[in-house]
Parts: structure tokens; sequence; C-alpha cells
């Protein structure tokens, strides 16, 4: 295989609250290659969106990148060393503030977010953000600048852009403003753009127009995403590659198909089994007990032990890192768990361990409680 | 307009609803409908309504859930809280146990409440950050006089464990819990008062997951125990898909097809319903793609398409009386003039639009005429004149413009009744409430056995 585009390793990113540190990403891996779609999917909490702000060096105390090296076309957007005290710092070649302003935000990795109205201005026309967006990142005139925006409202599906040019945010439905919000994702041609939950916001109708331009200008302009969501079905019908979250961990990683037919990890298998199908009727769902633990202190061991219907005493011990799970000369498809053989810690022999069931008594309760106020 | 549908009487049906119209004033303030005019009298008033729910019939049986589905802007929580009359109707009437809840008024409404009770999407926003859990729970119960302060105290406890929250937590805030948990409070609220019939609005779409499942499961276990009887409200297709018994198909105001839940999902007789079920995400990667989706957007209620208010953006718009044209050839006109309607295209020149749109079938005869007529406009830069033309002429004309459809068909699959509001379900139908009169001439599949 060649290069990846992108290339991430170990990150972590944590949060340093007054409760403690919130280990937001915790030592997370994985690669974009050119022209594919990769998904990060989770629910809420897993870290997803702190991944991919961590991707364009997008967070901001208390949070920070703690760890790890983030490479995207050979360059190091973050990567540490020691220094002689023993003290980490940032690498010589590391790009910096400025570098990352002027030539990769937006122009390199672009970043759609799940709700366009606040990422539109309401006070200026759609064009003229749109213009002004081009003009900056493209050293185009004005006038080149507002063909071109043009030709972008028109290419994401705009009906008469010239007269919806010069109006403003809130004269456009939501599945519009998302339109050009991709428009100006895709102005200045990027190699990456990262997709937080772009659709998550829309009806179904609108959702699935959306997923269907998505898929045709990725295979025009041979842009890679990122696909964060917390939607299976969205998953499955455009990621290439996915990427299973779990309170800040990648826990599985496999090509879509065999994420959903030849499924490794409990959480996924769990997460799968939770969903009402629109294509069958479900006589029973079966949810996941309990509610995700917070990341200021996780579990011990494998962290989704305390909720996982196949947990035995050497979950609560061994924490599984990702191992390569695939058979020989299939695509790599890595899980993080250790009731397969690759592990072998003895998940076999050991004895199975009460998780929470009854989802209800005091599971999840937020650590402060309420009696304190 | 009455006959399709529901029976007047139904003695299994906990809920009727009749002809239901809720408009609202699009005017704000005073002076809000004054407009100038140069002629005289130079001033002038007018006023429009948006029509949120307009003619709505459905029964709700006892002990059932009634799936309502729809885009966002449908209508659907405008329609759940007129049923409660939490908003005043603008006409109609609905049957709640057999008395009509909008001529109640005052200490009778109040009372019959206790019967009726609601849950909303954010359970957040739903629940006052300043009380406790367990006189939150108890609060309706004090509103309606039940029990006395023990009691009340005790049943509060009681439901926060039947809604799997432990009682314990009685004396917790909402924001020690999470999401899930907050919903699982509103259920006990909204038990307390031992209602026979719950409104919710999109209960677990701000959910994640896992969590939906969790509260999905349990409340279906409360319906069992307590014999509940559900409107379930929301845009997730899955999600009505679970729980409901029958669904209801809403579309810009109407309801569009309504039916059992195996009848609707796997044989839905109404194009939008197609479409909705076609544009759902499948989580399986091998399911396929989709074959059309819809285009355009949703129209404005204040107003609305003539005739079947879907008309605008169906694949399967009627072709006239008039014209003998193929079905490929309809199909043409009829994405050629929503293309013009959205201005969709720059090109001007009528041979690249042939190719572009007509390639397999152009129209001949006087339809041929009249789109020789539409492209010289558009050659010209006439554009308006060419959208009045294509729009007029064509669409206008259609069957689906000039009558309102109501037909009830034979069920497929289950023994329920299948409501479709489509022109193309005419020759199956076993009722309508169609204006014949409207159909004079245009009846070209046949006319239905109408016992109207």
């Amino acid at each position: 295989m060649t290069e990846p585009l992108l290339s991430v390793r170990d990150l972590k990113t944590q949060f340093f609250t007054e409760d403690g540190t919130v280990r937001a990403v915790d030592g997370i891996s994985f690669d974009v290659y050119e022209g594919e779609i990769v998904g990060l999917v989770g629910e809420s909490g897993a870290g997803k969106s702190v991944a991919t702000s961590s991707i364009l060096r997008l967070v901001d105390s208390p949070g920070e990148i703690v760890g790890g090296e983030i490479e995207f076309k050979g360059e190091t957007i973050f990567g540490l060393e020691e220094d002689g005290a023993g003290e980490l710092r940032p690498r010589d070649e590391m790009l910096t503030e400025s570098e990352m302003r002027k030539r990769i935000r937006g122009r390199e990795i672009a970043i759609i977010f799940q709700d366009p109205m606040e990422s539109l201005n309401p006070v200026f026309t759609v064009g003229g953000q749109l213009r002004e967006f081009i003009e900056i990142n493209r050293d185009l005139d004005p006038d080149e600048a507002r063909e071109e925006a043009i030709d972008m409202l028109r290419e994401v599906g705009i009906p008469a852009p010239e007269s919806r040019y010069d109006e403003y945010p809130h004269q456009f439905s939501g599945g519009m403003r998302q339109r050009v919000l991709i428009a100006m994702a895709l102005a200045c041609q990027p190699d990456l753009i990262i997709a937080d939950e772009p659709t998550t916001a829309l009806d179904v109708t609108v959702e699935g127009e959306i997923l269907e331009m998505v898929t045709d200008l990725q295979e025009k302009y041979d842009t890679s995403f990122i696909w964060v969501t917390h939607d299976m079905s969205v998953v499955a019908e455009i990621c290439d590659r996915v990427n299973v979250m779990y309170l800040g961990e990648i826990i599985e990683q496999a090509e879509v198909d065999d994420l959903f037919y030849d499924t490794k990890h409990p959480y996924t298998s769990a997460l799968l089994d939770s969903m009402p199908r629109p294509d069958k009727t479900v006589d029973e769902l079966r949810p996941i007990e309990g509610v995700m633990p917070e990341a200021i202190n996780p579990p011990s061991g494998c962290r989704f032990h305390s909720r996982c219907p196949e947990a035995r005493e050497v979950c609560r011990e061994v924490h599984p890192d990702l191992r390569d799970l695939s058979d020989e000369g299939a695509a790599t498809h890595t899980g993080a768990c250790v009731k397969h053989d690759a592990f072998d810690v003895g998940y076999d022999d050991s004895p199975a361990i009460e998780t929470q069931t009854g989802s209800g008594f005091s599971a999840g309760l937020t650590e402060t409680g309420g009696e304190a106020e | 307009m009455s006959g399709v549908g529901p029976a007047e009487s139904d003695p299994d049906a906990l809920l009727q609803v009749r002809d239901l119209c809720k408009y609202f004033d699009n005017d704000s303030g005073l002076l809000g409908s004054v407009g100038l005019d140069d002629e005289f009298p130079y001033v002038t008033r007018s006023s429009s309504n948006v029509r949120a729910v307009d003619g709505v019939s459905f029964d709700i049986k006892e002990g059932e859930t009634l799936g309502l589905v729809g885009e966002s802007g449908c209508g659907k929580s405008t329609l759940a809280r007129t049923v409660l009359r939490l908003l005043e109707p603008t006409s109609g009437s609905v049957y709640f146990q057999g008395e009509d809840l909008a001529s109640l008024s005052g200490e009778p409404l109040r009372r019959m409440r206790k019967d009726m009770q609601m849950i909303f999407q954010d359970p957040q926003s739903s629940l006052d950050p300043r009380m406790k859990v367990g006189p939150i729970v108890e609060e309706p119960m004090q509103a309606h006089g039940m029990l006395d302060e023990e009691g009340r105290e005790a049943r509060a406890k009681e439901l926060l464990e039947k809604v799997g929250l432990d009682p314990q937590h009685y004396n917790r805030y909402p924001h020690a819990f999470s999401g899930g948990q907050r919903q699982r409070v509103n259920l006990a609220r909204a038990l307390s008062v031992n209602p026979d019939f719950i409104v919710c609005d999109e209960p677990v779409s701000a959910l994640d997951v896992s969590i939906q499942a969790q509260v999905l499961n349990t409340m279906e276990e409360l319906q069992e125990e307590f014999d509940l009887t559900y409107l379930f409200i929301a845009h997730d297709l899955s999600v009505i898909r679970h729980i409901s018994d029958r669904v209801a198909v809403m579309y810009l105001g109407n309801i569009v097809e309504l039916a059992d839940k195996e009848e609707l999902f796997e044989n839905p007789r109404h194009p939008y319903t197609r479409a909705l079920l076609d544009a759902i995400p499948v989580p399986d990667p091998r399911s396929g793609g989709r074959d059309e989706l819809l285009s355009g957007d949703v129209p404005s209620p204040i107003d609305p398409p003539s005739g079947c208010r879907f008309r605008t953006r169906c694949p399967k718009l009627i072709q006239p009386e008039a014209y003998d044209m193929t079905d490929e050839t309809w199909r043409n006109v009829v994405r050629f003039q929503r293309a013009v309607k959205r201005r969709a295209f720059e090109e001007t020149d009528p041979d690249a639009l042939r190719g572009r749109y007509f390639d397999d079938g152009v129209p001949s005869g006087d339809a041929g005429t009249l789109l020789d007529e539409a492209l010289g406009h558009i050659q010209r830069d006439e554009w308006d004149d060419a959208e009045a033309i294509l729009t007029e002429r064509f669409a206008d004309e259609s069957v689906c413009a000039t009558a309102k459809p109501a037909y009830e068909i034979e069920s497929a699959l289950t023994d329920g009744r299948h409501y479709a509001a489509c022109h193309l379900r005419r020759d199956e139908a076993v009722a309508s409430a169609v204006d014949e009169s409207a159909l004079d001439g245009a009846a070209r599949l046949g006319t239905p056995e109408a016992d109207d």
C-alpha cells in the first residue's frame, strides 16, 4: 500500500479540569489513505470530536495534546521529542501555528461541522462568506473569487446560485446551509475533509441527498474524508474503512463490510444490536446496559468491561491493545478484546463477572450527585 | 369531507380526531398585515395563514401505539399539541373517551388533562433545574389533588423504580442525571397522574443509540403494565417501526398514508412514503444504493400546492387527460418543468436542452408545441414565461393538482385498514372521499368504486 495521506499515532489529548484530568483521547492510531472515506464512530463522549480537533490542532485550554504523532503528507502536524532535561517539547519540524493557519486549515484539511447555522455568520451573505474564503485561501481577486463561489454553489446543487449568492444564511434551509458548508470545504480542493456529524441534524430525505452528493463529489475530486458519526447506518452507506471509538480509545478497526459481517469487538456488536432497523421489524431491542463511564476515571482493564455482556475477570485486569485479528491474506482487521486468541491471557478459563444489569440503579449517575447542593 | 377513514363512533377508539385544522396567523404586530400599494386605496390589508395542520382525521385504539412520522416542518408537533389542546384548534374536533375536547374549557378541560400527558424531546429543558426529581414527579399529582403528601412521596418513589431509576435518587437534581435518565424522570412524571394516553414528541431522538434502546424498552414495558396508549412522534423511521402498531405518515399538514406497521413498511402505497423509506440509510453495507431521491424542498405551508400537496415533488405525478405521451416522455416533461422552476441549469439552447432532458422521448402534438414555446422563451431568457407555460399547461392540469386524493384501499398484509392519499390508488380504492366532479374527464385510470 502507498503512504497514507494522514497518519495518526498514539494520539493523546487531555483536559485539565478542577475535578481531574479528562483523558478524552487516549492513545489512538489510524491512517487515512488517498481517496477513501474513513469513519470514526462512537457514542457521545467517546472522544470523536476531540480527536478531529486535535488533528487540526484546534484544542484549546484547558485541553492539550500531550502525546503522539500526526503526520500529513510528510509534514509533521504534531510531534514531541525529549530535550536534554527529559522534558517533552515540540519537535523542530512541527508546523508553526501560522503555517497551520495559512497552509493547512481550510486549504489542505477542511472541516464541516454538525450545525451549519453556527458555522455561517448570520449577518453576512452566504455568497460573500464563500467568496472571502476563496479569496483568502486561493489568492484570487474578488471578481474571480465570486465566479468561483457561484460555480461551487452550483456544484453542490444550490438552485439559481446567482440569485442565492446574495441571500443570508437564514434564508437557506438546513440542508441548503449544509451544502454551502460543503461548497466551502471543497472550494480550495483540499486533500482531506473532516466531516463532524454533518447530516445528524438533517431530515432523512435531505440526509440521503447529501450523502449521495458527497459520494459523487468524492469520486470527482478524489478527496479523502474522515466521517465522524454516531450513526451506523451512515457508516454502512458511505465509509470504506471504519474506526470504532469507546471512551477515548479505538477498539476496532476494519473495512466496512468486515465490521458489519465479521464483528470482532463486543461493543461494536452491542451497538449494532441496540439499533432499531428500518428494513425489518425487530421484536426486541437489546440495549447496552448502563451508560458510558466518565473519561476522568476510566474503568481498569478493558474500558468496556463494566457494560460488556461477555466480560470475564481477566477483562478487569488486562488492558487490551489493538491487535491484528484478520485471517491471513484478508484485509487488516484489528480489535481490542481479550476474548480473541491473539491475546492469550487466559480468557477462556477466567470466571465471568457480573455486569451492570437493570440499567437503572445508580448506574451512570454522574460522580458529584445531586445532594451536594 | 368524511367517510374515508374511521367511522364516527368506534367503540374501541380512545381518541378520535376529525378534520382537525390548526392555522397560525402569519402576520405579526398591529400593522404587520398592512401593505402599501401604488393604486387607490394605497393601503391594503392582507393576511396569510400558515396551515400547519390541515384536515387531519385518525383514531387511536385503546392500548395501541400510533406512530406519526414526517420531515421537520410537516406539522407533527403542532398536531400533537392541538390534540391535547395545548394549542387551540382552528376547526375540527378531538373526541377523547367520547368527549369533544375542542368544546371543553376551564375546569372540565383541566380535569380531562389528568388522563392525557406529554413527553417532550429535550429531556434537559423539560425538567426544572432548580427542583429535585421527587417534587418534579409529584407536581402533577398535587395539581390534580391526588393523595396526601406522604402518599405522593411514596408513589413518586415507586414510579422512579418502575421507570428504572433508583428510588434513592428522589432528592437529586436533574443535572445529576444523564440524558436517558432524565427522559426516565419525564416518563415517571407523566405516569404520576395515572393517565390513559401519552403523547411522546420525539422522546428518544436526543439520546445515543444504546440509551435509545433502553428507553424504548422501558416505554414498552410501561405500556403493558399500565395499559397505556401512545401517540409516538418521531422522524426516525427505524424507531417508528420498532415501537408502533400503526403508522401515520404526514406531509405538509396532511396525513398521506395510514396503515398497520407491517403493511406500511412492506407495502407502502403512497409515493411519499416510498421516498421516505428509500431515503433511510440501512445499517448494512451490502444493502445497495437507493433508487431515486426526492428533489426540491418542502413547499411553504402558507400557500400549499392544490390537490395533493406532494405533487410538486412526486416522482409519479399523473399525466393530464389532455395529453397522450408515453410514460418516459411524461417523466421527462415533469423533470424539465421542475428544473426550470428551480432554475437548475443555465443552458438556453433548445437543442442542447432537448438532448439533455428529452433524449429518450420528445413529446409530440399539442404537448410538443407547448414545449417548443417554452424552449423559445428560455432561448430569449424569459424564464418566468417558460415556467408559466410548463407549470400551468402540464403540472397544474394533472388530476393530482385538481382534486384532493383520499382513498381507502385493501391491506395486502394485515387485516387493518389502509388509507392512502394518492390518485394512483383510484382504481383499487374500496372507499374514497374525493370530490367526484373534479375527477370528471380526468379519470384516465378508471373510476373508483365510490361508496362515499
